[in-house]
């Protein structure tokens, strides 16, 4: 039994150190695995929240040896947030402000890289939840194949193809809009 | 290309257009290609794999910007402060599991006793049946036989029910009525036989119509 699944053992015993310290262990990774689904802080740390109570009030989902922690934790929060999209019926596209914050030029930080990380992340999010979902997984969470396939519920193949998939869309996107941010923050500012 | 993430690839397409050397078998197939006019899909080929690794390079720069994003301080605390306020059950989940498929039967059962129970007390409510009483020694004083019926027997052989019968059904039980008004209706004590039809009547109130028989007294409340 690995540390992790020691914890999940002490916090079924009810022992709130334990929680403490899952969260400190996978809080981050969870909160950025939802951040990435959704492109909105407070809609992340929601799910981040949603997904530790549901440890907390109920973890009998976890089968020793079925997994790591850390794929099921993540698994987790994939449904929390599949569900907050069925819930919306439509899944919000583009950044937040509160990410724009994180990622787009202002007058001080007017450089070529975070326009690109941002055009970048509005195109992940524009994606669909199947494609977006291995993106996140595969190229920023640098989860492996088999444990994304493992967490989807679906053939390493079909994760394969589906980012493969997933890429030649951003790649198109990103052609057809080079530089939608720069053009909106030269605008702006040309206005002001 | 996922996989080649962090490898130096170089691929021989690429190094052709770019005049880059290359191996001599390499070379020779792609010149032919090329002079067969199939540069400008070579060329198309070398713009998407291009494209491809500068969207390596961007998705890095989204890990790497990513690597700063937290959470909250709060959400930790709130975390923390929910697990030590609300304790939690040692029990086996599945045991709860268990215990919520026993309410959920539980609750389906008194559902449908009181589904049943329903059933029952509509059929006991129906209007005309006031009471039913065993019929005691010297109670059959007063019954009038039904046309239909023989002769009255021993009193134990017999029921009681006291209902309120329509004129009408007196009529059609043998008994004369005068003027009889269909809407009325009569209390009387029916004496039911072992087989369960009526084989005499007993009107517990004296009317204009039944002069003559002796009327039995109604059950109080709680004899009924």
């Amino acid at each position: 039994m690995d540390a992790d699944e020691t914890l999940v053992h002490k916090i079924r015993q009810g022992d709130p150190q334990a929680f403490d310290e899952l969260y400190e262990r996978h809080g981050r990774e969870v909160f950025r695995f939802a951040y990435g689904m959704c492109g909105a802080r407070v809609a992340a740390e929601d799910c981040t929240q949603e997904v530790f109570l549901s440890v907390w009030q109920d973890n009998g989902g976890y089968r020793s040896g079925a997994g790591s922690v850390r794929a099921w934790l993540l698994g987790i929060a994939r449904h929390k947030m599949i569900d907050r999209f069925r819930r919306q019926s439509r899944v919000q596209l583009g950044l937040d402000a509160t990410a724009l914050a994180d990622t787009a030029p202002t007058v001080d930080q007017h450089t070529g890289q975070r326009q690109r990380v941002a055009r970048v992340r509005s195109a992940i999010l524009a994606l669909p939840v199947r494609y977006r979902e291995v993106v996140v997984l595969c190229e920023l969470e640098e989860m492996s194949y088999a444990e994304a396939a493992e967490l989807i519920g679906c053939p390493v193949g079909t994760v394969r193809s589906r980012l493969h998939r997933a890429r030649e869309q951003l790649a198109r996107k990103l052609r057809s809009e080079p530089d939608r941010l720069a053009y909106t923050a030269g605008k702006a500012s040309g206005e002001r | 290309m996922g996989k080649q993430r962090g490898r130096e690839t170089i691929n021989p397409i690429i190094a052709y257009v770019r005049g880059e050397p290359l191996d001599s078998a390499e070379r020779v197939g792609l010149d032919r290609q090329a002079s067969a006019g199939e540069l400008p899909t070579l060329r198309a080929t070398m713009d998407r794999v291009d494209e491809q690794l500068a969207l390596s390079t961007e998705l890095a720069a989204i890990r790497r910007s990513n690597a700063r994003l937290e959470p909250s301080p709060a959400l930790r605390d709130s975390l923390g402060q929910y697990a030590r306020s609300h304790p939690r059950g040692t029990q086996h989940p599945r045991a709860s599991r268990w215990l919520r498929a026993a309410v959920l039967v539980a609750a389906a059962t008194g559902l449908a006793w009181w589904g049943m129970s329903r059933v029952e007390r509509d059929v006991t409510d129906l209007p005309p049946v006031l009471a039913a009483v065993d019929p005691a020694p010297g109670e059959l004083d007063g019954f009038i036989r039904v046309g239909y019926a023989g002769r009255l027997e021993g009193p134990r052989a017999y029921t009681v029910v006291r209902a309120r019968l329509g004129r009408m059904g007196l009529v059609n039980a043998g008994l004369l009525m005068p003027s009889p008004a269909a809407s009325e209706f009569v209390d009387a004590d029916l004496l039911l036989g072992i087989d369960g039809t009526v084989i005499g009547v007993r009107f517990v109130e004296h009317g204009p119509w039944n002069s003559g028989t002796s009327a039995g007294q109604l059950p109080s409340e709680d004899s009924i």
